[in-house]
């Protein structure tokens, strides 16, 4: 039977109201770095599973060790804050490669990490919840233990009412990825479904950070980066690929597109990750080449008119992110602009440089979602830039040498064909989907036809009245939490 | 290769012994100012003095007021050389520090002066104008050994000249360079491992050397020696584009795991020299001197030098691979440097008898942006002091000697193309020699 992650005497408000009032009593003393006219006293982390150092589909104190809102504290003489710590191997256990020829990734074993620190007798510091969208951060309490039970304990309160309690001086928020990430890694683009509609995350967040200010909290904003652009989406070319050499099969000198869910795909069309799985079984490739002629499905496929809708709605809420900053007087973490240049031009590194490669890169972790340690010890090096121009502040950046050089043994030198051709195990695929909280066709077909294509729906729980893509009928598909659990 | 073909290179290896690169070089970027003892005694404010063969590098027009043969050799001993290297962050962090080998360089320099008639002489020179070579210590483990841990470029002038003296205190002067060089560039390649969490691990050693090839241009001088206590001068050295062609070397580092092994080896060229195409646009120069007779037997001079350094503003670096891997391993370096100025004070004192003690004093402005600066070359803002002595030019043979201690500003790397940050330090002292007959 697996540990449950909530804490069952933690469950009064009265109680909870204590712990609260203890954090009052553990404010770590700051070290002497120049902060300028941010005041980190008591800093207070929200966000997504960018800011919890999810990676390779984990939760795992690994990686947490070096979350952004962890990196930043240090680098601000705050020290170490207080975080859900997973032991080993995650949860969901983490991927990791297991074999380069074939190049297989799969999970790096059978049992869950357990959580480790459920009894801290005060909210942590960093409330980041893997899934969460930026509605969710406000209103949201519990998810039948999942990943917000794992770092709201079953307090009855939020993310944002577990911050105030902390009476926070410096807010890290960076939320809204969640908002058009669904839309992405689903395939699919529902409206008000799987990608936010503006009015009600602008609502959100206004609410949010005017709640979080409201004391006289400075804090920092970070924006959404182009999902569309994440290896999740960009590894797998949308042709018919000779495993042998990996390059293109050509017919009288053109590529073969593979068979989407409306026919042959375009070269302006994406096919996802997880699809390898699907394509190793030859659907999605014509008979003549040897596959089964079967169209890969709708969620395999992103197409170019919904990465132009995750784009425009991308705009949309960075638009509102940047005004809410501007407004409430914090800073503006620019992820979206320094993305755009990694993706671009990669990032250099003392020589080396890191891509948004697939494996090769260096940027993204096994999931293609998330990014590796030093992409995050790079993106909170992008937080303390703004923070430090924002507050004449001078924090010095993150270190990047103990993730340049880590511990490891060998080198990975696979070509981008070869990572391209990367083979999720079912299981890892399964683990994929699930973890990034990918519905299936069916039940999104069901939502959208529940709500007909705009608003409404049946999810009770979602602020904006809205059924939860990561919460469907399949709970298998809802809770981050207890999937893997389920599992095994 | 032919008979002449490697009889003509055979003569560049030797003359490579002596033309051997400087690092740190005496002058900013990868110039060599130091071209004669005595103007070196003097910093090298020279142009509006060239009364001595080095005129041929320091201003041609100082040929035109030769009445005798003359000729000078001499080189430059560069010598404890110290370049060290603290870390800073992002990369490569704080706590890592570095020291560059102490090397013994000697560009070297000779030169030949032959009046024609009273208002014409011919000189032919010999000199190095630009070297570089760093050389970090334990390049395994030298975390800027994937930019470089040894580069070097030679080179040496060639240079005919005509001075023509216009007027009894007015010259000119005019030459031809042919412009001998090569480079060569060591460093490692690595890649991120998804084996060990994205580490980045050494895969490679990569060694490239161009072969030795040449490019031309020409210098200017005007020399007035108005009356006995004041002359100026003016020179100018043309912009000298090369274009090299080269040799690639791939050398497999183990990573100790067959398997990963068998994939490098199928990714990189390893086993073949790989063509390589390169080139170097060296910069133009251009210099203004006035000399000053204080005394009967005191001189001072002042110069203003400025160098085109713009010219080195990319650095390109072509594969050609057989296996069409060649544009997956190119380099494209956008150093985008700055022209630069250097300022030189020199003065001399000539004791009864014919000998002469100098003293100089340089400020030599890096043309190197701070983004630019890193394991390839630190260069930054220096000054130097020097001091020399000459002995009598009383016909027959005559030596100069100079010192010159080169310190350079502190190098504090905060943004860099390579993002690899930190501080540097430089020191060197350099000793000149130089031994004539007239």
């Amino acid at each position: 039977m697996p540990q449950s992650p909530c804490p069952r005497h933690a469950s009064t408000p009265r109680l909870a109201t204590t712990l609260l009032a203890a954090a009052l009593l553990t404010v770590p003393a700051l070290a002497q770095v120049d902060t300028g006219d941010a005041d980190f006293t008591r800093f207070v982390a929200l966000g997504d599973s960018l800011s919890a150092a999810f990676a390779s589909g984990s939760l795992v104190i690994t990686h947490q060790d070096n979350s952004i809102p962890l990196l930043i504290a240090r680098q601000a003489g705050v020290g170490e804050i207080e975080q859900p710590l997973v032991s080993e191997p995650g949860l969901p256990p983490e991927l990791t490669l297991v074999s380069l020829s074939p190049l297989t990734i799969a999970p790096k074993a059978s049992q869950p990490g357990a959580p480790l620190n459920l009894g801290l007798p005060r909210p942590y510091d960093n409330l980041s919840i893997p899934g969460a969208d930026a509605c969710e951060l406000l209103q949201r309490t519990s998810d039948a233990g999942g990943m917000f039970d794992l770092v709201l304990r079953r307090l009855g309160f939020t993310a944002v009412e577990q911050a105030l309690a902390l009476s926070p001086t410096f807010v890290y928020l960076w939320a809204g990825s969640n908002d058009v990430l669904g839309a992405a890694v689903s395939g699919r683009v529902i409206d008000g479904v799987t990608l936010t509609q503006a009015a009600p995350f602008e609502a959100c967040l206004r609410t949010m950070v005017g709640a979080l200010a409201a004391g006289g909290a400075g804090g920092v904003l970070g924006n959404i980066a182009d999902v569309p652009a994440i290896p999740f989406v960009t590894t797998i070319p949308p042709v018919v690929v000779n495993p042998a050499t990996g390059q293109p099969v050509l017919i009288n000198g053109q590529p073969v597109f593979l068979i989407g869910p409306a026919g042959p795909l375009t070269p302006a069309d994406f096919v996802l990750l997880p699809a390898s799985a699907l394509l190793a079984q030859g659907i999605g490739i014509p008979m003549a080449l040897g596959g089964t002629g079967q169209p890969l499905p709708d969620a395999a496929v992103l197409d170019a008119s919904e990465v132009s809708a995750i784009r425009a709605r991308t705009a949309e809420l960075n638009a509102i992110i940047a005004a809410v900053a501007g407004d409430i007087g914090w800073a503006l973490a620019d992820i979206e602009a320094f993305f755009e240049d990694v993706k671009d031009d990669g990032y250099r590194v003392g020589g080396v440089d890191f891509t948004t490669d697939f494996l090769v890169g260096g940027v993204f972790s096994f999931d293609g979602v998330h990014p590796t340690d030093l992409g995050y010890a790079v993106a909170a090096n992008v937080f303390l830039a703004a923070i430090n121009e924002h507050y004449d502040a001078r924090i010095p950046p993150v270190d990047l040498s103990p993730f340049f050089f880590g511990t490891g043994i060998g080198a990975g030198a696979v070509s981008r064909e070869q990572a391209a051709a990367a083979l999720f195990t079912p299981r890892a695929e399964r683990h994929l989907r699930r973890t990034l909280g990918i519905p299936s066709d069916r039940q999104l077909d069901r939502i959208a036809g529940s709500i007909g294509g705009g608003g409404g729906g049946d999810g009770a729980e979602r602020p904006d009245g809205l059924p939860d893509p990561g919460r469907a009928e399949d709970d298998a598909a809802a809770s981050p939490l207890q999937r893997p659990i389920r599992e095994q | 290769m032919s008979q002449q073909a490697g009889w003509v290179r055979g003569a560049l290896v030797v003359a490579a012994l002596v033309v051997v690169a400087a690092a740190p070089a005496g002058s900013a970027g990868f110039g060599i100012f130091e071209q004669g003892s005595q103007a070196m005694g003097m910093a090298g404010a020279f142009t509006a003095q060239a009364d001595d063969p080095s005129a041929i590098f320091h201003n041609a027009a100082g040929l035109a007021f030769f009445t005798e043969r003359d000729i000078m050799v001499g080189t430059t001993l560069i010598t404890n050389t110290e370049t060290s290297f603290r870390g800073a962050a992002p990369f490569p962090g704080p706590g890592v520090t570095a020291d560059q080998e102490s090397v013994v360089f000697f560009p070297s320099h000779a030169y030949y002066v032959q009046p024609i008639n009273e208002r014409m002489t011919f000189g032919f020179g010999f000199f190095t104008p630009f070297g570089l070579a760093t050389e970090w210590e334990n390049p395994d483990t030298f975390p800027g050994r994937f930019i470089s841990y040894e580069a070097e470029l030679q080179s040496f002038d060639l240079t005919p000249n005509i001075g023509w003296r216009l007027t009894p205190n007015f010259g000119i002067g005019i030459g031809a360079i042919a412009r001998a060089s090569t480079v060569e560039l060591n460093q490692r390649a690595g890649l991120v491992n998804p084996f060990a969490n994205f580490a980045v691990v050494d895969i490679a050693d990569v060694s490239l050397e161009s072969d030795w090839e040449i490019g031309y241009g020409f210098q200017l001088g005007l020399l007035h020696r108005v009356n006995s206590s004041f002359s100026w001068g003016l020179s100018y050295r043309s912009q000298v584009d090369t274009d090299y062609a080269g040799e690639a070397d791939f050398t497999q580092i183990s990573t100790g795991i067959p398997q990963l092994d068998a994939v490098v080896a199928a990714s990189l060229p390893f086993g073949a020299p790989v063509a390589v195409e390169t080139g170097i646009d060296f910069p133009d120069m251009a210099s203004l001197g006035l000399a000053f007779a204080l005394s009967r037997n005191t001189t001072l001079e002042v110069d203003a030098n400025w160098t085109g350094w713009s010219s080195f503003d990319t650095l390109v670096i072509d594969f050609d691979d057989a296996r069409d891997r060649g544009s997956e391993l190119d380099v494209e370096r956008r150093e985008e440097w700055d022209d630069a100025w250097n300022y030189r004070l020199g003065f001399a004192w000539r004791r009864p008898g014919g000998s002469e003690w100098r003293l100089g004093y340089v400020f030599d402005e890096t043309p190197q942006p701070e983004r630019a600066a890193g394991p390839l070359l630190p260069d930054n803002d220096r000054n130097g002091f020097t001091v020399g002595y000459g002995s009598p030019r009383d016909g027959g043979m005559y030596w100069d000697v100079a010192l010159m201690y080169l310190v350079f500003d502190e190098r504090e790397v905060r943004e860099s193309i390579d993002n690899f940050f930190g501080t540097y330090e430089q020191t060197a002292w350099l000793l000149g020699i130089t031994v004539g007959w007239n």
